[in-house]
């Protein structure tokens, strides 16, 4: 502040802003997205989540797998088959195991649910079962 | 660049570094993480399957059995009790001991009611085990 009442000694370019404040802010800001950041792939279908009480809350950097209820496996916007489930879990956590999150429609039938479960469950990861509270 | 080299014109406090190329790196920082940045806020739950079927069926006579059909009736030896009936009936059934509960889901039935009802389940705070059956 005692900078910006000065400007009367010095010629015309010294009356600047005093952005320091700004710069605060701003690196601030960075490091809060820096720390946030987590770089999931997002399904990028839209599903109706099944209800449940007792649900928790869960790991933040997952691998997201949705189900539709047409019956597609959807990873990464891409129909990757309930066969492709275990390949593509085991292509993402070869660095560490990722858990899975699966987010199955409501009117996905058990068979195929199951059968999408199974899958993600014989790579070994914690698979979960996205709900909506 | 320029301001830095007319410094000698004035005063001590006139020879600063000039930081508006590291604000202009920052900012685009910033900006890179505000447009790549989710907020994944996932709840969910997990199911407990067992994996052979073998498993779950060698010991029928010490499990409540609760039966998903395919036209989202909720039955237990053969009535009716729905989702809402499920946590009485285990209530009831494990009155002396905690039983297992096992959820046999047919294959045409849906997530949904099967969800519900395996939601119920936990909240009596017995073992819940999941198979589906045709």
């Amino acid at each position: 502040m005692g900078k910006r009442f000065n400007t009367a000694s010095s010629s015309d370019d010294e009356s600047a802003v005093d952005i320091s404040p700004l710069i605060d802010v701003v690196f601030i800001l960075l490091i809060f997205f820096i720390v946030t950041t987590v770089f999931v792939e997002e399904t990028g279908v839209e599903i109706t989540k099944p209800r449940a009480v007792s649900a928790a809350d869960l790991e933040k950097n997952s691998i997201l797998i949705a189900v539709t209820p047409d019956g597609d496996v959807v990873y990464g916007g891409k129909s990757i088959g309930v066969t492709g489930i275990q390949s593509t879990i085991k292509r993402m956590s070869s660095k560490e195991q990722l858990p899975v999150i699966l987010q199955a429609d409501q009117a996905v039938n058990m068979d195929l649910f199951m059968r999408a479960y199974d899958q993600a469950v014989l790579t070994g990861a914690k698979v979960s079962v996205s709900t909506l509270n | 660049m320029g301001a830095r080299f007319n410094s000698s014109n004035i005063q001590d406090e006139g020879s600063e570094v000039d930081i508006s190329p590291l604000i202009d790196v920052v900012f685009i920082l910033l900006i890179f993480f505000i447009v790549t940045t989710i907020f994944v806020e996932e709840e969910g739950v997990q199911i407990n399957k067992p994996q052979s079927a073998a498993a779950a069926s060698d010991s029928d006579a010490e499990n409540i059995v609760i039966v998903v059909s395919e036209n989202g009736a909720v039955l237990s030896d053969g009535k009716k009790i729905g989702v809402s009936g499920v946590q009485a009936t285990i209530r009831r059934k494990s009155s002396a001991e905690k039983l297992p509960v096992l959820i046999q889901a047919k294959k045409k039935s849906n997530l949904g009611v099967f969800m519900r009802v395996y939601d119920e389940a936990l909240l009596s705070g017995n073992d819940v085990s999941v198979t589906t059956v045709n």
